[in-house]
């Protein structure tokens, strides 16, 4: 990219910033000493791993009493466990499709944010990965879904969804991993060269696996960075379409539909853009990075909100058409059923928080209002969370046997689970805040100016 | 004391990304082999300046999804058609549409593997240490704000002297010649 | 009252005590037998806690020392389809009869190495032999039947409350607590102690019976006490029937129905699937009459039934017209019949005419081929059933073939509510002192207006002989455990006089003895074995018989023939009328009015310490775990009653509980129903279910009239298994009208109407099940009645854990077989449907697909199996059955049973582990020993060897299981099941989704009055624009 177009838009790093200044800024956020940690960091991380012992405590009363102390039942065998785990596989993929597809597509304003948004997708699958592990009942033996020769000779079977999720998202999961690692190998050589401490200086030695900026490595790491980006697009795509596989293979009506992949991916990035808004306002404030992440990158995040949110609320309705279309009496009833039932109400909140709310951002006041985008990104994923128990019990509740049709209520251990997740999430996240380079600073010095060759012949 | 200490070869730091870029091209030039550049980011043209070969990386990662792919399929077909096949839901036992989305993941993963693998293998990486990196300023500073250009003493145009005054000619300033300290 | 509280301080201090705690009384020692108590068979895994289920071992250990002697010492005769020598492992069938007051059923008891582990119908017995579909059996060969009490009867052995080692809790009192058996062994000196004299003052309260034994010995006691009394009563007895026959044939006489013979029947409050005598055998051969083969049956052929009645009861649900009145109204419409008829009766009422017009026709052209039967309910008053007898009489047109015929009872006692009026005075006025209690439960269900409780304190000496602790037993100062009937030698009368015979299963558990064993010492101060007394009254009896001929009769349970001789019933016109003269049918007061009634499941409360009966959803209200107070939708509303569960207070005279109440379309306005049986105030089970309505009865009738009923604050927990009533319109039960079916085209016209897809149409080829055996299923709804026997066969046959309430509520009950009930029409006055539903085993099950390890699979016979060690628990598939069968295992259900209940479990099935998944297997493990059996022989499975448990329960036979496979070289000639899969009223549940189920069910057909139907249409077609 030359530098004329680079310099005719607004920088996307704004201050006076060197190569130093850059390599500065970041690093010193991982090498402050304890008490140099901001103190709203500390409340944030008492907070989550309070939420994360009661995870564990939950955890182990469920693996002792039984899948029983949730509210789950007969009609409605998958509850909020399941819930969760389509709500963070969604959030998961904000990260990997900033990485991937604005790299493909050259975006390059995404440098800023894509480190934080690869390890929210991280954190994020990681928080997923458990629920399916955990709500099985008989979750000692979880593993015999994995294809491995055994005494009893079996097999998983392949025809299942569920195998085909456990598949897509261990794969994401890796590949997202080796991705983000790969994205932070020269950074952590400059932090490697920075160390001044014996640990910092192994460990971070060690994790840089020696690497020296040259030409040759570059070209190599540059293109395999490509080649991931390449595979990452259509595994992205893939991840949730999988998920989505879980409800549209079955026969459920309300879940029978072919619908279901592009909707969930909508959905995912929807809901995967609004946790990277959450989170980058938060980081932004609590480490002053308003020279990185600037109002550039926020405004653009909301653009691409709002045009997910637009296309999800396209789904709601061809969903509802197609129902009516198909004169099938079970699909139309399922669909009705929704907006007018018994859980009407959860319907409608997620249909005024996916769809109603986020049309403020056709206006650029509010794209740019740091607490408007910050409360919209939560009430987006307060939505979307909706719109995954909209889509799993009250289908479930209200099937085909009317006989069978029953109401879920959920138990205390329902939502000491969904808050447990939350702190895992946190923890995890406002460790990589504190330890590990936030922001890209090998590609933030790429986008300066002064990083492109032809900068200096205009100079003379 | 004296004694003869081991040359391992030489670095010189150049100020911009420009000026190291037309030092390539004079290295290249020059015909020099077992050299290389040093940026804190990937410049742009430095391959055609430094005038290295296409890397082979995108072949390795092609084979190794199409590996993938076979893998997933004659797994799939293996353990539900042949070794323990079960009647479920009425289905051939090789009901080859449901293979799809496993046939895709493993691709990807093989895929994946490939690429990481692949280019940490032709960076020669991991690795433990690098004579340039008995340079303090070049550790300071080559991940930092210092452009680089290093030559390695096994290189055959390799002198002391002359490369050290070569590089000096090209623009480079903090010439320094690599010690091997033992 | 409390036994602690001063008053009564000296009675209840133990002669005996296990400890000097409890000589004192010491609040430890109370609190431990407490503890010791808490877990149960009802109650949720999650209460209990480790502490308690160690205890529950510890008292396991005593249990473990019987083990040695567990086989009867007398001679008992295996049944003759099983082999002579015991083999391990393989199951033996011994004939026996269960009493139920004056009732006896005869059971058919599976014992598992000595341990009686299900019951099933005696197909010898003539009170519990199934209607079997005619036509399709080659071997034509009768069937046992059995309902839901005979079948869960089982469980009442394997009571933990029986075992004196185990604790009471806090409801009941320590101190009447008898060290183990002690009190039996000195039965003889507490008698002579008690210094009864010849019986001035003495008065033996007993339950209905009708045993020759029995009856033998109550004489002895007459001799043994000449003065003493002898009072019979039972919360649910006949006597209002006898009066009535009384009244107009001069003396008590039983009226015996042949269902089968009549071609129209109007049943008065009658409920002849359950509550009523002979149940068993009356439904039986009401589905006789109602079989439909196919398109050309004969119109005249299919019985026409009209049911009359307040609370809807399964009657009124396969009823083809039903007339909504208060229970009250009963006697009005009664004698506007009998005066439609000609006999003259005041108290006529008005009511719809085209309804009582076509009754009068129906009845009128049946009794012109003497096949009219009118019948009415025992709650009922005597003037009802006079006139009923009066009606039968004027309806039976000739002498042979009657619908119904009169037989004089023997060996029978029958209750008299009056008797116990005047018993309670004399034990109030002093001159009655001391009581001995024989069976029953006076202190808990004798009628509210007598204050039973307050007369027995007065008793000087009260001994009370019970199944288990109950009221009673907490009351009396002597309590003396009875052995359930199947640790018991003795003998019933069937409903029909047949002689039964009670042959024992096992040694008494604990400590216990017989009803027969009891008197004899009481009387005779001897302790003769229950076999003796039995053999000394049979020789009495039917003569000396040799050995060979005794082992006959243990054998079948039965003594051919025996039956009574029917009596000679002749109406006494003017003794007919002067008694209606002096207490003609009661006048139907306005305001609200409250009938009590029989429960559904635990029968009059004697069956309330099952967990199964109470777990078993009330087949018209789908409610477990409780009785309530069922009230119809206009009522409802009128008391502000909107959603289940709210409670309300019903009064009655100085009386009055608190219920939950539920809205029960077709329920009569202005009154409200509630079930008899629950709220006991002692046993682990039976004290935590409903509230005691028996307070709220008058000893003058069960139907109360001035009672008020009020909304009062809070809601009660509910457990009902199904909260949808209506079908929604869509093609699950589907039926037509006789008329209408003959006249349709294809199967089609079975309503709801389907989109019959072409199974063709599919991605793939489908599996091919050509060869081997192919079992399936076929459910015919026109002759099922929703009775509920396949639901607690199944549970018994499977080993279905008791959730308990708090499960059930949450919807995680584990019947394999659940009962669908769904009403339609307006909401007033709608029809009632049943629809038995287990896994339907299709052939693309959805189910299996959908798992990831595989843990669901078909086998090569067609079977959709389940592998419990295999499955982790994911619940997709029970997700994604769209039939709903699919039950999961949220707790270790199996954790807090009470140990006495491990002998109880079926060997040959697994008890399933927390977090799998489980379902209807088709009786696999029967399956199996039929193919086993058929091997040794190197024979084929025989058609209809193989017989699933709700199949070998139902007594209508509307559930046919066999082998599918169609192949000519396989089965050369149709199977039964193919038979009747052959009919075109066989459908598949839901066939537009291409499951291919196995089980398919057979259209419901009514009979309506062809001038009646037209009325029904129209009700149709309103509540379907309400849809």
């Amino acid at each position: 990219m030359s530098a004329h177009t680079e310099t005719s838009e607004p920088p996307l790093i704004t201050g006076t910033q060197s190569f130093h200044s850059v390599s500065q800024r970041i690093s010193e956020v991982t090498e402050a000493p304890i008490q140099g940690t901001p103190k709203l960091w500390w409340v944030l991380m008492v907070i989550s791993l309070l939420a994360l012992a009661n995870l564990g405590a939950s955890i182990a009363y469920l693996f002792w009493e039984g899948v029983g102390i949730w509210g789950v039942q007969n009609p409605v065998g998958w509850g909020w466990a399941i819930v969760n785990f389509v709500f963070w596989v969604g959030i998961g993929h904000a990260g990997t499709l900033i990485s991937a597809v604005l790299f493909l597509l050259r975006q390059r304003w995404r440098t800023s944010i894509n480190r934080f948004a690869e390890a929210m997708t991280i954190f994020a699958v990681i928080c997923a990965g458990m629920f399916p592990g955990i709500h099985v009942g008989r979750p000692w033996v979880a593993w015999w879904m994995a294809p491995y020769p055994n005494q009893m000779g079996i097999w998983p079977n392949f025809r299942s969804p569920l195998l085909w999720d456990m598949f897509a998202v261990g794969t994401y999961f890796t590949v997202s991993l080796m991705f983000w690692y790969t994205g932070m190998i020269p950074d952590l050589a400059t932090m490697r060269d920075r160390a001044k401490n014996k640990i910092r200086k192994v460990s971070l030695g060690v994790m840089a696996l020696g690497f020296r900026g040259s030409g040759k490595q570059w070209q190599n790491y540059e293109k395999a960075y490509l080649i991931l980006a390449g595979i990452s697009t259509p595994l992205v795509l893939s991840v949730h379409s999988v998920v989505s596989f879980d409800f549209a293979v079955s026969l459920v009506p309300g879940w029978h539909t072919t619908i279901f992949p592009p909707y969930f991916v909508a959905g995912a990035i929807f809901s995967g853009f609004a946790m990277v808004m959450t989170l980058a306002v938060v980081a932004r404030t609590v480490y002053k990075m308003e020279d990185f992440i600037t109002m550039k990158h926020l405004e653009n995040m909301n653009k691409i909100i709002l045009l997910t949110g637009t296309m999800v609320g396209y789904a709601y309705g061809c969903e509802f058409f197609i129902s009516w279309y198909s004169g099938n009496d079970y699909e139309r009833f399922a669909f009705v059923n929704r907006a007018t039932g018994d859980y009407a109400w959860a319907y409608w909140t997620m249909i005024s928080c996916n769809v109603i709310f986020p049309q403020i951002f056709w206006f650029r006041k509010m794209r740019r209002s740091i607490l408007v985008m910050f409360v919209l990104s939560i009430i987006v994923n307060i939505g979307m969370w909706f719109e995954r128990f909209v889509i799993i019990v009250t289908t479930l509740a209200n099937d085909f046997m009317p006989s069978a049709w029953d109401y879920f209520t959920p138990t205390f251990f329902d939502f000491s689970i969904l808050i447990g997740s939350f702190g895992l999430f946190l923890t995890l996240f406002l460790l990589f805040l504190r330890f590990l380079p936030m922001v890209a600073i090998a590609e933030i010095k790429g986008v300066l100016p002064q990083a492109d060759p032809h900068f200096y012949e205009e100079k003379h | 004391m004296v004694q003869t200490e081991k040359i391992e070869g030489a670095v010189a730091q150049f100020e911009n990304p420009a000026t190291l870029i037309k030092a390539a091209q004079k290295m290249r030039d020059e015909g020099f082999r077992n050299w290389d550049t040093h940026s804190p980011f990937p410049v742009h043209g430095m391959d055609d300046a430094m005038g290295t070969p296409r890397t082979k990386l995108g072949w390795m990662v092609a084979l190794f999804a199409f590996c993938g792919t076979t893998f997933a399929y004659l797994l799939q077909w293996w353990t539900s058609a042949v070794d323990y096949p079960l009647v479920i839901s009425g289905k051939p036992f090789n009901s080859v549409p449901a293979w799809v989305p496993v046939m895709f993941e493993l691709s990807v993963l093989a895929a994946a593997f490939a690429a990481v693998i692949g280019m940490l293998a032709f960076n020669m990486l991991p690795r433990y240490n690098h004579p340039v990196f008995n340079s303090e300023n070049f550790v300071a500073k080559h991940m930092d704000d210092g452009f680089f250009v290093s030559v390695e003493a096994t290189d055959a145009k390799f002198d002391k002297e002359k490369t050290v005054e070569f590089l000096g000619s090209i623009g480079g300033t903090n010439i320094e010649l690599l010690v091997a300290d033992d | 009252m409390s036994p602690l509280s001063p008053e009564n301080k000296n009675e209840s201090k133990p002669q005996y005590w296990r400890s000097l705690d409890e000589l004192v009384d010491a609040p430890e020692f109370r609190q431990q037998l407490e503890r010791e108590f808490h877990e149960g068979a009802s109650e949720a895994p999650d209460d209990v806690s480790r502490r308690q289920f160690i205890t529950v071992m510890g008292a396991s250990v005593a249990l473990a020392s019987f083990t040695g002697c567990r086989r009867p010492v007398e001679y008992i005769v295996p049944y003759v389809r099983q082999p002579e020598e015991v083999v391990p492992g393989r199951a033996l069938n011994y004939a026996s009869t269960m009493p139920l007051g004056e009732d006896a059923f005869g059971v058919l008891v599976r014992s598992n190495e000595g341990r009686p582990t299900k019951i099933e119908g005696n197909e010898n017995h003539p009170a519990t032999r199934a209607y079997d579909l005619p036509g399709q059996n080659k071997r034509p060969e009768p069937r046992g039947a059995a309902n839901s009490l005979m079948l869960a009867s089982v469980l009442d052995l394997y009571d933990p409350d029986r075992d004196p080692l185990v604790g009471r809790n806090e409801k009941d009192q320590p101190a009447q607590q008898q060290p183990h058996g002690e009190e039996w062994d000195r039965l003889a000196e507490v008698i002579t102690g008690a210094n009864l004299g010849t019986g001035a003052g003495l008065a033996v309260l007993s339950e209905g019976f009708s045993s020759p034994t029995i009856e033998r010995l109550a004489k002895k006691f007459a001799a043994r006490f000449p003065e003493a009394r002898w009072v019979t009563y039972d919360a649910i007895s006949n006597e209002n029937v006898y009066k009535g026959t009384e009244a107009v044939f001069g003396r008590p006489l039983r009226p015996v129905y042949s269902f089968d013979r009549a071609s129209t029947v109007l049943a008065l409050d009658y409920d002849l699937v359950l509550g009523e005598s002979n149940n068993v055998r009356h439904a039986a051969d009401f589905a006789k009459g109602r079989h439909v083969k196919d398109k050309h049956e004969d119109e005249k052929s299919v019985s026409r039934l009209y049911a009359v009645e307040g609370m809807y009861t399964l009657t009124g649900g396969i009823a083809d017209h039903r007339l909504r009145v208060r229970s009250s109204q009963i006697g009005a419409f009664t004698a506007t019949i009998a005066n439609r008829l000609g006999i003259k009766a005041d108290g006529a009422g008005k009511f719809d005419s085209r309804f009582v017009d076509s009754v009068i026709a129906d009845l009128q052209t049946a009794a012109a081929q003497n096949r009219a039967l009118v019948v009415a309910g025992r709650r009922q008053p005597p003037a009802v059933h006079a006139l009923v007898a009066a009606i039968n009489e004027k309806l039976t047109t000739a002498d042979s073939l009657r619908t119904v015929h009169y037989v004089a009872v023997e060996d029978t006692r029958t209750s008299s509510t009056e008797d116990l009026t005047a018993l309670v005075a004399d034990m109030d006025s002093g001159e009655i002192k001391s009581l001995i209690i024989i069976g029953g439960d006076p202190a808990y269900n004798a009628p509210g207006d007598l204050d039973f409780v307050g007369a027995l304190q007065r008793m000087s000496f009260s001994m009370c002989l019970a199944d288990r602790f109950n009221e009673t037993a907490a009351h009396v100062n002597h309590f003396l455990q009875r052995s359930h009937y199947l640790e018991s030698w003795g003998d019933a009368r069937a409903y029909d006089g047949t002689l039964s015979l009670i042959q024992p299963l096992i040694e008494p558990l604990y400590k216990s003895r017989t009803t027969a064993e009891f008197l004899n010492i009481v009387s005779a101060g001897k302790d003769v074995s229950d076999y003796d007394l039995v053999r000394q009254t049979w020789n009495g009896l039917i003569g000396a018989i040799d050995e060979g001929a005794w082992r006959r009769i243990v054998h079948d349970g039965v003594h051919a023939g025996s039956a009574y001789k029917p009596a000679p019933a002749n109406l006494v016109t003017r003794r007919f009328e002067t008694f209606l003269a002096s207490n003609p049918v009661a006048r139907p007061k306005t305001g609200m009015e409250l009938t009590v009634t029989v429960s559904n499941s635990v029968y009059d409360g004697r069956y309330a310490n099952n967990g199964w009966l109470q777990e078993l959803p009330d087949p018209v209200t789908k409610v477990t775990w409780d009785n309530v107070a069922a009230i119809s939708p206009a009522t409802a509303h009128k008391l502000g009653v909107k959603r289940k569960g709210q409670k309300v207070r019903v009064t009655a005279g100085k009386h009055s509980i608190e219920l939950p109440a539920l809205v029960l379309p077709g329920h009569a306005d202005d009154a409200v129903t509630v079930e008899l049986g629950y709220g006991q105030g002692v046993g682990r089970v039976s004290q935590q279910a409903g509230r005691n309505a028996y307070a709220l009865r008058s000893s003058k009738s069960d139907t109360i009239s001035d009672v008020s009923v009020t909304l009062v604050e809070g809601t009660h927990l509910l457990a009902t298994t199904q909260d949808h009533q209506s079908m929604e319109g869509r093609p699950l039960f589907r039926e037509n009208t006789l008329v209408g079916y003959k006249k349709s085209a294809k199967n089609h016209e079975l309503l709801p109407a389907t989109h019959e897809m072409d199974e063709d149409l599919q991605l793939y080829g489908s599996h091919s099940y050509a060869s081997g055996y192919q079992w399936g299923m076929a459910i015919d709804l026109n002759l099922c009645n929703g009775c509920n026997a396949c639901t607690i066969a199944c549970q018994s046959e499977n080993n279905i854990p008791v959730v308990g309430k708090v499960q059930t509520e949450k919807g995680r009950e584990m019947s394999w077989i659940r009962i669908d009930r769904y009403f339609k029409g307006d909401t007033d006055n709608p029809q009632m449907m049943h629809q038995p539903v287990p896994c339907q085993h299709c052939e693309n099950a959805p189910c299996e697909q959908v798992c990831p390890v595989s843990a669901t699979v078909h086998d090569s016979e067609g079977l959709n199996v389940m592998v419990y060690n295999r499955c982790i628990g994911t619940r997709y598939c029970a997700n994604n059955c769209p039939y709903k069968v699919r039950r999961f295992n949220f707790f270790n259900f199996t954790k807090g049973k009470p140990e006495v209940h491990k002998m109880l479990q079926n060997p040959e099935v697994t008890v399933r582990s927390r977090g799998v998944m489980e379902k209807c297997s088709f009786c696999i493990q029967r399956i199996n020993h039929g193919k086993i059996d058929a091997k040794l022989e190197d024979r084929r499975v025989r058609d209809g060897e193989v017989v699933t448990a709700c199949q070998q329960a139902c007594p209508v036979g509307a559930i046919v299981f066999g082998d599918l496979n169609n192949d000519k070289e396989w089965n050369p000639t149709d199977t039964r099941v193919m038979h009747v899969k052959g009919s075109d009223r066989n459908y598949k549940m839901l066939q537009e989704l291409n499951t291919r189920p196995r089980t398919t069910y057979l259209g419901k057909i009514r009979n309506p009055n062809a001038t009646l139907a037209s009325a029904i249409a129209a009700s149709d077609n309103r509540s379907q624009e309400e849809h």
